[in-house]
């Protein structure tokens, strides 16, 4: 199945505003972890998080933003886990067997200190550990990976179920959806347009 | 689950099957070290949770009756921000779509501000 939605780049303004067409996406800075794992990072859908990302530090209001189509032929190698829950049920799945295998190990650790550590490490497992880990082994399928977080001062909400011990769940918007394309797979983002530049 | 997920947890298991346990250790350990972003049960809560839930509220004395209840909550360490975050001059909407306003006053002073479990007094 074919994948094709608009996705958007902020960066710094600096150079010109040819050097920015001809050169965005700009990868992920490498001397520090990435939640997704190093790669391009771009909003999904809208500008809308663009901007409020070039009002952040380090670009302060100084900022670029380029848009692109991501264009994917093969649905296979893109995990979406804001849209799709098959990809979450299998991005779950590889979160439990990482976790189940170390918990294993722990468990039977004789350094008590290390076990002491890595017990503590466990509960509190990160999304970027395990992508980096399987990304690293070679054993991550795929070239883009669509995640998003909750902001809590972006994303408003609005409750709609309440149930009768009191539990309520709400209806989250707008998330802050990215992707990460990784470097092997960046021949998806085509068409590439300076939206906006200040 | 479709047969690209099955092959890639396959691998998934595989892999983790026939690395030595004590690299897989450390080597996890030092991701951990060097990881950013949300755990993985907080990302998984994310999709589908309630914002008390997220940012650690919890009612404790709900007095319906009254047009200024008291509501204590046990606030998180991180949580304060949180709600300040939320907020325009100390007025808070909570996730139930009811509004409260919060007298400073009320806070009982500690050392710090962010004390785990302190209580806080709000009034609707």
């Amino acid at each position: 199945m074919q994948i094709n939605f608009l996705c958007f780049h902020t960066c710094k303004n600096e150079n010109s505003e040819e050097y920015i067409l001809q050169n965005a996406p700009f990868h992920s800075d490498r001397s520090k972890p990435q939640w997704l794992g190093q790669g391009y990072y771009l909003w999904t859908d809208s500008d809308y998080f663009a901007h409020a990302w070039g009002e952040l530090s380090p670009r302060n209001g100084k900022y670029a933003i380029t848009k692109f189509d991501f264009v994917l032929d093969n649905d296979e190698v893109f995990l979406d886990l804001v849209g799709n829950v098959e990809d979450q049920l299998a991005f779950k799945g590889l979160v439990d067997l990482y976790a189940g295998t170390l918990q294993e190990i722990i468990d039977k650790c004789s350094n008590v200190d290390k076990r002491k550590d890595a017990r503590k490490s466990l509960s509190n497992l990160c999304v970027s550990t395990v992508i980096n880990f399987f990304i690293r082994r070679r054993a991550f399928p795929y070239i883009a990976v669509k995640a998003q977080d909750i902001d809590s001062t972006e994303t408003d909400n609005i409750p709609f179920v309440t149930s009768g011990n009191g539990k309520k769940s709400s209806l989250f918007y707008p998330t802050r959806q990215q992707i990460v394309v990784y470097e092997h797979g960046k021949k998806v983002l085509q068409n590439s347009v300076l939206h906006h530049i200040q | 689950m479709k047969k690209h997920h099955k092959d890639m947890l396959e691998a998934a298991k595989n892999l983790l099957a026939n690395i030595p346990s004590e690299d897989l250790l450390d080597e996890f350990l030092e991701l951990q070290e060097n990881s950013c972003g949300p755990t993985v049960r907080d990302f998984f809560q994310s999709l589908m949770s309630s914002t008390n839930e997220l940012y650690g509220l919890m009612f404790l004395n709900n007095n319906k009756d009254s047009y200024a209840g008291m509501y204590k909550m046990d606030l998180s360490e991180w949580s304060i921000p949180c709600i300040l975050s939320h907020s325009a001059d100390f007025n808070i909407k909570s996730a139930n779509d009811e509004k409260y306003h919060l007298h400073p006053q009320e806070m009982k002073k500690n050392d710090s501000f962010l004390n785990e479990d302190i209580d806080f007094a709000l009034a609707s």
